[in-house]
């Protein structure tokens, strides 16, 4: 049988695993096929790493603790809020982060002015987007019309962009202000929209939410900006005002728990579902030791009594203090969500973090006055246990990736401490995954252009929002040489790859017509980005195939060996491979895999023997070969079959090692002496073996097939 | 700090006009504007900063950068980060040409204040009021010798600035005409130094002169 090769390299057709098509290459959620000017440049794996500086924007401004807002399937909203010196404003930042080319773009910043004029420190942050589309809506220069609309009585917030036409956001062409809100059904714009007649319409009301503490303990606490839009987001910044008696404007609201505001201590600031139109949860952990308890705001609620901006309308109540093992972080700590796991599988449930422990609470346990809210804790054990890392005690904050149904955990990064990945447990089982080093590299823009980008840890802690798999990860430096933010597909880890969100490289079906054995499997990928001393390696892959079940994708896979071996399978006409990627790993880089080749033997003569017409002899009816190729050790069982050449019937089917219904015979001096085969690979040039049947019948014309057995 | 007039457009945002009453300000005092075209709507407040310069003065985070910008804008500013700036810059040209004093902070600080009350003398406080000096934290009525001996030779006294019956007046709303130039007047609050930072500098050389 002759060695043949097939190749596929990623630079043809794709669609999405959801549309699964055997004759292209097929690609999970977070798997992306990339082109370029290079071959380099041409691969497919999961998507690249993303960058952003905020602190060489136009206007330098030290962000943290990312809140993303998807826009559509490509676009990310992302925004962050200034980390810099206290003060008595802080600026929020948005970018818009595009999957597809693994760029962010910087918008622009908005200030906010507080109604306390003293200097403020963000301790949680998050941002809120509801998009009201009851009813229809009409428009005749600036007056808007509803029709079972209830625009007032939901507290649609005056300077909220409105979109008609359509109630997807992503397909207004033209966004109009929102200067006056009359009634349930009548709204003014600050101008013309011209006519429009009554139909589907779209409005966005985007929110700022921050906690904070401030040098003056009681100007601490709760505050809120509405009637936000996108486009505030502008290069040269848009000032919000401080709110003063009058609610529903565009504004920076003061939401305070009583005249002289408690909730001083914020750690962080956690954002529920909303579950009407005036009825929408936030938690605020307030207290770092034994005075923890959680304060419960509804940012919905109609402000009453607003004096210089300030209200206690959105107040519901506070817990009793409860004092958990270690120190509650003050950084952007404190996350709601439902896990599908372990002791809190369906239980919504805020997920906070101290120096030592994952806390957990019911958010149903939040209650007035509870002492005893917090439900359970997760010790600190990193993956090998204490024998293989030593706990951190440096835990910062936690995030829930929910498309993996994991926490992300991530510490201080003092002295390189490492985060994690993980299921909830209170049984003091390891965590599932460590990632991230701290090899001091820094991302400026500055920086060799040989170096590859990638989240070390620089002794900062790193905050995190988890949004469609995708994991952005801020680093809370104060300095242009600190302060980036990456998108890392850490969805796109191997050990989830078959999950709800496939996360899959999957080659179209590659030939192997007539393959009656298969070799190995090379792949073509790059091992080590950027280059010189800087350069670095990516995270590891691994393959596996399918000889079956390709075009339904029913099929079973097999691993494949990492000699790119095969486990004996009985081959077909085509076979599949199938990629997956670590990406939790140590520096994040995903593998880019060029092309995959795979090597088969066919039904013809094996490829180390040539048919030999001088050895061979109709009328005796002997077969000979000469041995041309060396196998490099013992020669493999070879196998015979004599067809009928003109009906294709076979005729005999013999081994080396069966010989039942012939002989084997080898010379290594040109035919001029046979003596009995063996199995000792060739000698010289003149090596011949030869195989003559015990009985075949005359007058038929013969194909003979030597190949491997 | 910002002088502010009542009145006065918001830079950035020339439909709104102040109402707070006019004075000299912290650069981060909240300071509340109506529109002037509809006076219906509510009020807004922004920082006094923001009332003056506009936006620039929130794209900066480094005080040398702000200071620089808004000297631009205002060369005789004394928003806190231009008075840093020029208090910083004339240091250093003092250096540069040898002639830095041991006093020379104290005295660039001294030079800003002065200005400072020359633009507007009767700052208006953030919060709490400070302690008048002694003089004027008297319970007792200002009367003068002279309305006095009226009063004992039974003709009507002139009207005392401050009742008899009233303590001394809180200066959380001081009237910002009060003549600088009287010597009895003492400044109710004392405007905050600027914020420097400054190593204190060697002598390198003096000249007697």
């Amino acid at each position: 049988m002759a060695l043949r090769a097939v190749e596929h390299i990623f630079t043809g057709l794709t669609t999405p695993y959801a549309s699964y098509d055997p004759a292209k290459t097929n690609l999970g959620v977070l798997i992306q096929q990339r082109t370029g000017a290079t071959a380099l440049d041409k691969y497919a794996g999961p998507m690249p790493l993303g960058l952003a500086r905020p602190m060489e924007a136009s206007t330098a401004i030290a962000g943290a603790y990312p809140h993303v807002i998807p826009w559509d399937s490509d676009n990310d909203w992302v925004f962050l809020v200034d980390n810099g010196t206290a003060a008595a404003t802080r600026r929020v930042i948005m970018y818009n982060y595009q999957k597809s080319t693994s760029t962010f773009t910087w918008n622009g910043f908005i200030t906010l002015t507080f109604p306390t004029a003293t200097n403020h420190t963000v301790r949680g942050f998050r941002m809120n987007r509801e998009l009201y589309t009851t009813g229809t809506a009409s428009v005749s220069g600036t007056a808007v019309t509803g029709s079972g609309t209830g625009w007032n009585s939901s507290n649609i917030p005056v300077g909220c962009r409105i979109g008609f036409g359509s109630s997807d956001p992503t397909q207004i062409a033209t966004w109009h202000e929102i200067s006056a809100i009359g009634s349930d059904t009548s709204i003014t714009l600050t101008a013309s929209a011209g006519t429009i007649s009554s139909g589907n319409y779209v409005i966005e009301d985007l929110r700022v939410l921050v906690s904070t503490t401030n040098a003056t303990a009681a100007n601490g606490g709760v505050y809120m900006a509405k009637g936000l839009r996108e486009e505030l987001f502008a290069p040269a910044g848009t000032t919000i005002s401080a709110a003063s008696t009058t609610d529903g404007l565009r504004a920076v609201y003061w939401l305070a728990d009583a005249g002289t505001v408690t909730n001083t201590i914020s750690c962080g600031l956690a954002i529920d579902a909303r579950d009407s139109w005036t009825q929408h949860y936030i938690y605020i952990i307030d207290g770092t030791t034994t005075t923890c308890r959680v304060y419960k705001y509804n940012i919905r609620a109609t402000l009453g009594s607003l004096s210089s901006g300030k209200s206690t309308s959105a107040y519901v109540h506070v817990t009793a203090a409860q004092t958990p093992t270690g120190t509650v972080s003050q950084t952007n700590n404190g996350r709601i969500d439902t896990l599908s796991h372990g002791p809190a599988n369906g239980v919504k449930s805020l997920y906070f973090v101290t120096t030592t422990r994952v806390y957990r609470a019911a958010v149903a346990n939040l209650t007035s006055g509870n002492a005893t809210w917090q439900s359970d804790a997760m010790v600190e054990v990193a993956p090998g246990g204490a024998s293989t890392y030593a706990a951190t005690g440096a835990l910062s904050s936690c995030e829930i990736a929910s498309q993996i149904d994991r926490l992300i955990v991530i510490s201080t990064g003092t002295a390189g401490a490492r985060s994690y990945v993980t299921k909830y447990n209170t049984n003091s089982d390891p965590f599932d995954h460590i990632f991230l080093v701290d090899d001091k590299q820094l991302d400026q823009s500055i920086a060799d252009n040989d170096a590859v980008i990638h989240p070390a840890i620089n002794a900062t802690a790193f905050s995190v929002w988890s949004e469609g798999g995708i994991a952005y990860l801020c680093r809370l430096g104060t300095a242009a040489t600190t302060n980036q933010m990456y998108a890392v597909p850490l969805s796109a880890h191997w050990t989830y790859a078959a999950g709800s969100a496939n996360q899959r490289l999957i080659t179209p079906a590659m030939s192997t017509p007539s393959a009656s054995r298969l070799t190995r499997v090379y792949v073509n990928a790059t091992r080590h980005i950027g280059a010189g001393t800087v350069g670095l390696p990516t995270e590891p892959y691994r393959m596996y195939f399918r000889i079956s079940g390709i075009s339904d994708d029913s099929g079973e896979w097999t691993l494949v060996t990492e000699d790119g071996g095969f486990t004996d399978p009985t081959p077909s006409t085509e076979i599949q491979f199938m990629f997956e990627f670590k990406v939790i790993g140590a520096f994040c880089i995903p593998a880019r895999i060029h092309g995959v080749t795979i090597v088969y033997e066919d039904d013809t003569t094996d490829s180390h023997y040539q048919p030999s017409v001088a050895q061979s002899s109709i009328s005796s009816k002997v077969f000979a070969w000469r041995f041309s190729t060396a196998f490099g050790g013992t020669v493999p069982t070879l196998r015979i079959r004599l067809y009928n050449a003109t009906t294709g019937s076979l005729l005999l089917d013999d081994t080396t090692t069966a010989s039942a219904l012939g002989t084997w015979e080898k010379s290594t001096n040109d035919g001029a002496a046979w003596g009995s085969y063996n199995t000792t690979d060739k000698a010289n040039d003149t090596t011949y073996i030869r195989y003559t049947p015990t009985s075949i019948a005359d007058n038929i014309k013969v194909r003979a097939l030597l190949t491997q057995n | 700090m910002i002088n502010i007039t009542q009145g006065m457009e918001v830079a950035e945002l020339r439909n709104l006009l102040v109402v707070s009453p006019g004075g000299q300000y912290e650069d981060t005092a909240l300071i509340e504007c109506k529109d002037a075209q509809d006076s219906s709507k509510p009020p807004t407040v922004y920082q006094a900063q923001f009332v003056k310069y506009g936006s620039i003065v929130y794209r900066f985070s480094d005080p040398r950068d702000l200071g620089a910008e808004i000297l631009k804008l205002d060369p005789e500013s004394s928003h806190s980060a231009a008075v840093f700036v020029r208090i910083s810059s004339e240091l250093l040209a003092q250096m540069s040409e040898g002639s830095l004093e041991p006093t020379a902070l104290d005295d660039a600080k001294a030079k800003e204040q002065e200005k400072t009350a020359e633009q507007n003398p009767d700052p208006v406080p953030e919060d709490e009021v400070e302690d008048l000096p002694t003089e004027q934290t008297s319970q007792e009525p200002q009367t003068n010798d002279a309305d006095m001996q009226a009063t004992s030779e039974g003709s009507e006294p002139p009207e005392p600035e401050v009742s008899a019956q009233d303590p001394a007046p809180d200066v959380e709303e001081p009237d910002p005409s009060a003549d600088a130039e009287d010597d009895s007047v003492i400044p109710e609050v004392i405007p905050p130094e600027p914020v420097v930072s400054m190593r204190r500098l060697k002598v390198i050389s003096r000249s007697n002169t």
